[in-house]
């Protein structure tokens, strides 16, 4: 699927290219209000395009240009929609024959292969039930069959694990997984969470008021954030600089890092990183300075500690370190980066 | 709040105005002579005017669902220059005098009228003075009730089950049939029975545009009005009773959605 989407709905200006493979699951992952569930819905054609284009499968769905629209009802594209949307007037069963009934199978045909996709999801016995009855992961399920039962050749999942408490949640995400694997079409999951798009997709793209700052794996995600947003996201400290070589000028201090060339660039600093002491440190720490403890958010057995100063910094560290440390709230407290430590790119 | 904190001036005043809405009443059925209610109720006139009102009341709460369902899904739905003004008319009914409304229909379905001119020439159909007639001036004062109940009942429903339906490959009219309708239904009966109870009523419209011919235009009201002029007082107070047990259950009926909890 190939999207150029251009939509303004209020104060929203949304504009944001979309690809999404075959057999590929796209995380779209921004802070509420950043256009997430607008682009969806403009992909399922629920709100038109004011510029742009989709294309499925080589088929236009939508061209601004041209004036081409398909309908909602007409595009090969299924929608899980946050909370489910299960309709409550109807059985389990009749939620998952809508769709192939509105295809146009009979009834018969379309109770029998709804009955096939329950089972599949593992809810033959709650065929029965009113979409009321269903708990939240069932009535996740039931909503995922309805969607897939129209056999979409792409799946948009609004928020799939938001209506489900945090206890359930886990064994849910594997298990969604497994299915959006199983399921051989492509896929785009909409959701505010990081740990869940990370777990669900293989590439993500970080939207940020109606903007994509920043798409790629996981993995150049943590080591490269693009963003305040995205370093908040996968918990590290990105400040913007200007290099000379060895050395980057941040807010109001020097950092050494190893070269770095010329420039405007980006610079991450783990919190694993960033040691704290209670007076100057002697050695090899070439980034040192003064600061004062912000805040100490115990987090298990690490805490992280907020420390401003020149360079406002989260370091993390053990519960025991902020113990010996007398790390309260006001308090000085020195830190230290090595060099080789600072990550240093191109902004 | 509790009844202590309520100042005793107030529960006074409370106690005034609900006797000026249950005296009548309770003149009604304190003059209501009893032993006479099924003597009154075999009256050849009285059932006329039952049977006839029944008819007239169901065949206005029809016409109002058949067209202010749609009305009111429009109101409710789609966006279009001029939608204020347009329920502003559909509602003008609830605050028109009937009697105004009644002549407003024969200036617009009267022989000579806007639209009853042609009826009459091109058709041959007449609608003053007849029982459709009736009908016609029922509906035209109980379809408000039906309009607003229906339009907010649209307007409350999540509009995503029916983006749902659309992406499940659901066209328009599926999507009403199958999925508004349904999720809407209790309210649309609240409304329609609203309606209906509005037309078992109605008066003036009815008298203007349709006279009062017994067997053919003369309703419940319309014969409570004769007996009374005729000095059958005892007639007048029973056909009362038929309407006031049927309004009582109309509102006991629907209590739970007109009236709120308490």
């Amino acid at each position: 699927m190939e999207a150029e989407v251009d939509v303004r709905l209020g104060d929203l200006h949304l504009s944001v290219d979309l690809r999404v493979g075959n057999d590929e699951t796209v995380a779209v992952l921004g802070p509420n209000g950043a256009g997430k569930t607008t682009l969806l819905r403009a992909l399922a054609g629920l709100n038109p395009l004011d510029r742009g284009t989709v294309v499925l499968d080589g088929e236009t769905l939508e061209d601004t240009t041209t004036g081409a629209h398909v309908p909602s009802e007409r595009r090969r594209i299924g929608v899980v929609f946050q909370d489910h949307v299960l309709f409550p007037h109807l059985s389990v069963l009749e939620n998952v024959a809508f769709g192939p009934r509105c295809r146009g199978a009979r009834r018969s045909v379309a109770r029998r292969q709804a009955g096939a996709w329950l089972e599949r999801v593992g809810l033959s016995d709650r065929a029965g039930a009113r979409a009321g009855e269903l708990s939240g992961g069932q009535a996740q399920r039931v909503a995922l069959a309805r969607a897939l039962a129209c056999e979409p050749r792409l799946l948009l999942l609004d928020e799939p694990l938001a209506a489900l408490d945090a206890t359930t949640r886990p064994a849910i995400r594997r298990d969604l997984r497994r299915r959006l694997d199983a399921y051989g079409g492509m896929r785009v999951v909409v959701t505010h969470d990081p740990l869940e798009a990370m777990a669900l997709a293989d590439r993500l793209l970080v939207l940020e008021a109606g903007r994509v700052v920043q798409s790629g794996t996981r993995q150049e995600l943590i080591s490269r954030p693009r963003s305040p947003y995205v370093a908040d996201l996968v918990g590290v400290n990105l400040f913007r600089g200007q290099a000379r070589q060895t050395r980057v000028r941040v807010e109001g201090l020097d950092l050494v890092v190893p070269d770095a060339g010329h420039g405007e660039v980006l610079v991450v600093v783990h919190p694993r990183s960033v040691a704290l002491h209670r007076s100057r440190p002697d050695g090899t720490p070439r980034n040192v300075w003064r600061g004062r403890v912000e805040v100490v958010d115990p987090e298990g057995e690490r805490s992280r500690v907020r420390v401003t100063g020149p360079l406002t910094v989260v370091a993390e560290v053990t519960a025991a370190a902020v113990n010996d440390l007398e790390l309260a709230p006001g308090g000085p407290v020195w830190v230290a980066v090595k060099a080789t430590d600072v990550q240093v790119y191109e902004a | 709040m509790s009844r202590r904190g309520a100042p005793l001036a107030a529960l006074a005043f409370g106690a005034l105005g609900v006797s000026f809405m249950a005296l009548p009443l309770a003149g009604l059925v304190w003059r209501t002579p009893w032993s006479a209610v099924l003597d009154e109720l075999r009256d050849p006139v009285v059932t006329t005017a039952l049977r006839l009102s029944l008819v007239c009341s169901l065949g206005a709460a029809l016409v109002a669902v058949m067209l202010g369902v749609p009305l009111a899904w429009v109101l409710a739905r789609v966006d279009f220059p001029g939608r204020r003004l347009v329920r502003a008319v559909a509602l003008v009914p609830l605050v028109l005098p009937p009697v105004v409304g009644g002549v407003a229909l024969l200036l617009a379905f009267g022989r000579r009228g806007l639209v009853g001119q042609w009826l009459d020439q091109w058709l041959g159909v007449r609608l003053p003075y007849t029982t459709p007639g009736a009908i016609l001036a029922e509906a035209f004062v109980a379809m408000p009730f039906l309009v607003i109940t229906a339009e907010a009942a649209f307007r409350n429903l999540d509009r995503r089950y029916e983006d749902a339906a659309r992406t499940l490959g659901a066209g328009g009219f599926t999507v009403f049939r199958r999925v508004t309708l349904p999720l809407t239904l209790p309210s649309l009966v609240v409304g329609a029975v609203l309606a209906w109870a509005r037309a078992l009523g109605e008066f003036g419209a009815t008298i203007t545009f349709a006279g009062n011919t017994p067997n053919r235009t003369t309703t419940i009201p319309l014969e409570v009005y004769l007996q009374l002029e005729a000095g059958r007082l005892d007639g007048a107070i029973v056909l009362s009773l038929v309407l006031l047990v049927v309004s009582v259950g109309v509102l006991v009926g629907l209590r739970d959605r007109w009236l709120g909890q308490q």
